[in-house]
């Protein structure tokens, strides 16, 4: 049985998907996979290949056609999410085609294992992450109030006197949660746990993750109090780290807490497969062959087995042009010049600057890790300019003004034509958000990001992704990346922002007078940066 | 009837009572049901349970103690989250918020009252207070955020936030009909909950002042005017306004009064000055007004209040030449002294030279005593720009004479709008008009003038524009100066001419009819 052409079928498209996993923080911890596996290779008994049997090699072949046309339907899609779900079938149908039901049961645990590659589908996987920000917020505002700690809570933002603390998804739990739930299903795979035990220590490990991440900020908030800060820099990593390794000891623990709980007698998956599959009462007493596979089925094997690398050209040929970011891990040393309050001048068209601040954030904060903020004023109107960095794409930052909130009900992208009939110094699409907020009033939220080759690019991902409504039509779509059309060149991206706050929803002229000041003091700021490059000698 | 339990188990449904046997079986058997069910399930727990308790291992729970720890402290904040009432947390904060707001400490108290207000957002005493701590920060799109919603458009709400927003709606710029009666509205909300509110009596009495409904000003300031006596000399206009004369002038003395006491704590009070000359302006107290106002304009000079000053110290003197009557020579100079005065403190003030124009030109006799003292006052060197200005304005229009004192008054007050304005039309109306020249004098009087030039600039350029046959740029000048000019002769002339031009024949026809009709009028 050739294996080699049918994992060469899968190679280009598991490349992109991997890639764009771990393209996010919170399947970074992936890399460490080929180890896990390699210690559940060594857990498992040695078993030698016997011939299977007629059922076994149909239905063998069966799942390889089905993973075939997986494949194939990812390759028109240019979906790896599919792929990844095929290629899981794939190793399924290998190990029955090879080893039957004997060899499946044998890699189980590693095969059971490989589905912490498949991400939540149809956006799932954010929609958790807003979920467990909102959970973890309430959460600690409850913790925190009982501990007489004074605060308020909006969104995902826990506000103490003089410090609002962004629940980023470092905080939430996102991170860890994936991480922690990997760590688990290794544990009890490796360590053969009954399929009740391993479900409850799974649900467990959702709360512990809770609680790590309730104890994180609320651990912040206190030392904070105590006039230590614990929400940026070194501190709050190895918080974070201490918090973690705690989650997992505590996963170990409530583990020897199930086997202490548990009755030892409850039916393991193991042995639930195996005997519900094979119709044989263990591992041990095989019953002899008695249907060798036909002739046909092999050969109908083989050929299904040397399409694979077909649709493996036919995805070089269908490939989109800028491959997956891996290199944005390296990005978090990343850091602008500080501009400082003169980079502006004290006055342009009437808004007069009021303040000038600089801001350090935990990294993954969707707000940015680091932001130059420059204040004006304008009568009532007050309008934040801004520079927030490094992103390493194109990202929404409606959703994150969503995140702490605000309400969006109007916003739209308007394309460089439209702007450069009345604006100077427009240099790509500009991103525009009506937004408001009950007790705050409205404001007008404008922003793109550049990357360091000066590409310029802005996302609103409910434009990307379509209303609600339309969504549902359009999923086989939305198991592609929705960040495939965002140029991704030269990474990583600075994010220019104008929020403008207003008493009333902002008119028109209200609005090109905003656009106006936008891009004046855009090009103004990465007329400094590049100044200030010049002057260091940097590129 | 008697069933074995053996019929239970293996029932024979044949022989005589076989018909009844298998309903009732069946019966019983759905009956039983729940309880077998229960049976077994128990049963098979405590198998279970015995099975544990068999193979228990208390090395186990040693090692799961520290999750049953955790699983203890979720418990306790879980229990203290379901018993900890919301309406209790938000007392606790707007407790704390209110102890913020008195230390000043406002970003502190906008963070407590907003989560109080979060916990119990019906209660408006929080959110009045959110507003005050929000204000003080300068987030104003916050305060009014928490003022829309206390005080909403169309039902009662809380007076303050009223009160608010008709300030907010007032205090726009440009202010609109729209902006003015939602003011209106709020404030008349304010008054329905509190008839003698302060701020709402005296917002409304200067907004009726000022939209020229007296009446209504003058019920709304008296209500408050005991209390504010700064508002006495508004209440006085408004019932001057009404006819009321004798109250009025009692109001006034009142605030005489007041601003006198206000001085003597602080004579360097401009702002004071300015409103006790007013009070004895309009009692007619023209000495006194002009001494205050002198004194005001020459102690510790104030680039701030001088316009003002040199605008209230023309009002007077003009209101005091019209006051003096008589026909004698020493009358008439002493009403052209008082209007040249005038112009001296104000030299862009039309009505000064209206007033003028009128002494001079209302008959022969008039004029020719007022030519007589004009010369004289040159020969003297009194007002000797004034009477340049008056000279040349009497002499016809292009005339060598007229233009002669009109460069003479533009080289001794070259700002004065009235000389370089006659001084352009002169020029363009010439003999050999001097048309480049003359549009540069308007053009730069217009340029000074901001966003609102006079009309009569605008018409003396647009005649010139005729001239210079730049037709549309004529018809734009002279359209908007139209409304203030509509009986003027040279005006609907100049006008045709640029139609014509244009090869407008319907409009210059009727310019010419309604010049025609100006010059009949005459």
């Amino acid at each position: 049985m050739p294996v080699g052409p049918v994992i060469l079928g899968f190679l280009p498209l598991m490349y992109w998907h991997l890639g764009g996993l771990l393209e996010k923080p919170h399947y970074q911890f992936l890399v460490l996979m080929p180890v896990t596996v390699w210690i559940l290779v060594t857990s498992l008994e040695t078993v030698p290949l016997t011939p299977v049997n007629r059922t076994e090699g149909v239905s063998g072949l069966i799942g390889l056609l089905a993973s075939l046309l997986m494949l194939g339907a990812a390759t028109v899609l240019w979906s790896p999410w599919i792929a990844a779900c095929g290629a899981i079938l794939c190793a399924f149908s290998l190990l029955l085609t090879l080893s039957g039901w004997r060899g499946v049961r044998n890699w189980f645990p590693v095969w059971v294992f490989s589905f912490i590659l498949i991400p939540l589908p149809f956006g799932m996987d954010q929609d958790l992450i807003v979920r467990l920000r909102d959970v973890t917020t309430r959460i600690t505002s409850s913790v925190l109030d009982q501990l007489g700690i004074l605060h308020d809570q909006y969104a995902n933002v826990i506000e103490l006197p003089n410090k609002p603390l962004f629940i980023a998804d470092a905080c939430s739990g996102i991170h860890s949660l994936y991480v922690l739930m990997a760590a688990t299903l290794f544990l009890t795979l490796w360590l053969g746990r009954g399929v009740i035990h391993t479900l409850i220590l799974l649900a467990s490990t959702f709360g512990l993750v809770l609680v790590e991440n309730v104890a994180r900020i609320a651990l912040v908030a206190v030392l904070w109090q105590m006039q230590k800060d614990f929400s940026i820099g070194w501190q709050h990593e190895a918080l974070g780290v201490f918090l973690f390794v705690t989650s997992l000891l505590l996963i170990v623990t409530t583990d020897q807490l199930l086997l202490f709980l548990l009755p030892q007698k409850i039916p393991s998956l193991l042995n639930w497969s195996y005997q519900k599959l094979s119709g044989e009462k263990s591992a041990g007493s095989r019953k002899p062959l008695l249907q060798p596979v036909p002739p046909l089925i092999q050969k109908l094997t083989f050929v299904v087995a040397a399409l694979f690398p077909v649709l493996a050209v036919a995805q070089l040929a269908r490939m989109p042009d800028s491959a997956p970011n891996l290199a944005a891990l390296l990005y978090e040393d990343f850091d602008l010049p500080s501009l400082g309050r003169e980079a502006l001048p004290e006055e342009i068209n009437g808004f007069v600057l009021a303040a000038h601040e600089e801001i350090q954030r935990v990294p993954g904060d969707p707000l940015g890790q680091a932001s130059q903020q420059w204040t004006y004023r304008k009568g009532n109107m007050t309008a934040q300019v801004s520079l927030d960095y490094p992103y390493d794409n194109v990202h929404d930052l409606c959703e994150c003004y969503s995140a702490i909130g605000w309400e969006v009900p109007g916003q739209r992208i308007a394309e460089p034509e439209e702007l450069d009939a009345k604006f100077a110094d427009v240099t790509g699409p500009l991103a525009i958000g009506q937004l408001n907020r009950n007790l705050h009033g409205h404001a007008l939220l404008l922003y793109n990001l550049t990357d360091t080759a000066g590409n310029t690019g802005t996302l609103i991902r409910a434009l990307a992704r379509g209303s609600a409504i339309t969504r549902a039509d359009r999923r086989l779509e939305s198991f592609a990346s929705e960040d495939t059309a965002a140029p991704l060149v030269a990474p990583p991206w600075i994010q220019s922002q104008l929020f403008a706050r207003t008493l009333n929803a902002p008119t028109p002229e209200e609005e090109e007078e905003l656009k106006a000041l936008f891009f004046q003091t855009r090009k103004m700021l990465f007329d400094a940066i590049e100044k200030s490059r010049v002057a260091q000698g940097g590129n | 009837m008697r069933f074995s339990r053996d019929e239970f188990r293996n029932p024979d449904y044949s022989g005589r009572r076989g018909w009844l046997k298998w309903p009732l079986n069946m019966i019983l058997g759905v009956v039983t049901l729940p309880v077998n069910a229960l049976f077994q399930l128990f049963s098979w727990i405590f198998r279970q349970a015995g099975e544990w308790w068999k193979h228990r291992k208390l090395k186990n729970l040693l090692f799961g103690l520290p999750s049953l720890v955790v699983i203890g402290v979720c418990v306790y904040f879980l229990t203290g989250h379901v018993t900890n009432s919301r309406f209790v947390r938000a007392q606790s904060y707007l407790t704390q918020g209110e102890a913020a707001l008195q230390k000043e400490q406002w970003e502190t108290a906008r963070l407590l009252l907003g989560r109080s207000a979060a916990l119990h957002p019906e209660r408006s005493e929080t959110l009045l207070k959110l507003a005050q701590a929000s204000e003080k920060t300068g987030d104003m799109a916050q305060v009014a955020a928490i003022m829309k919603q206390l005080a909403p458009e169309d039902s009662p709400g809380y007076p303050e936030a009223h009160l608010w927003r008709a300030s907010d709606f007032l205090s726009r710029s440009p202010l609109s009909q729209e902006d003015v009666l939602a003011g209106e509205s709020h404030l008349q909300r304010v008054l329905a909950a509190r008839p003698n509110d302060i701020a709402a009596n005296t917002i409304l009495g200067e907004l009726y002042f000022q939209s020229g409904s007296f009446d209504r000003a003058a019920r709304h300031l008296e209500r408050v005017a005991d209390v504010n006596p700064r508002l006495n000399m508004m209440l006085a206009k408004s019932l001057s306004m009404k006819g009321d004369q004798t109250s009025a002038a009692f109001r006034a003395r009142q605030a005489i009064g007041f601003w006198e006491r206000e001085l003597e704590q602080n004579s360097r009070d401009k702002s004071a000055i300015l409103q006790l000359a007013d009070c004895h302006f309009f009692l007619e107290q023209f000495p006194q007004a002009v001494k205050l106002l002198k004194q005001g304009l020459e102690s510790e000079p104030d680039q701030q209040y001088e316009a003002s000053f040199r605008r209230a110290l023309s009002n007077v003197y003009v209101r005091w030449s019209d006051v003096d009557g008589g026909t004698s020579p020493e009358a008439f100079q002493q009403r052209f002294d008082k209007l040249a005065t005038a112009l001296a403190f104000n030299p862009n003030d039309f009505q000064v030279f209206d007033r003028i124009n009128y002494l001079f030109l209302r008959d022969e006799e008039t004029r020719k005593t007022g030519t007589q003292v004009l010369l004289s006052n040159i020969t003297q060197g009194i007002a000797v720009a004034m009477s340049h200005l008056i000279l040349g304005t009497m002499e016809p229009a292009g005339s060598e004479k007229s233009q002669f004192h009109l460069e003479r008054a533009y080289e001794e007050i070259p700002t004065a709008g009235v000389i370089i304005n006659n001084l352009a039309w002169s020029l363009a109306h010439t003999e050999s008009p001097q048309l480049n020249r003359a549009l540069e004098l308007v053009d730069e009087l217009i340029r000074k003038a901001g966003d609102t030039p006079d009309p009569r600039f605008l018409d003396t350029r647009g005649v010139i524009l005729v001239k210079l046959s730049r037709w549309r740029e004529a018809i734009s000048d002279l359209e908007t100066a139209l409304p203030n000019h509509r009986n003027n002769k040279d005006t609907h002339l100049a006008l045709a001419l640029a139609y014509e031009g244009l090869g407008v024949e319907e409009l210059a026809r009727r310019h010419r009819e309604l010049a025609n009709r100006a010059e009949n009028q005459k």
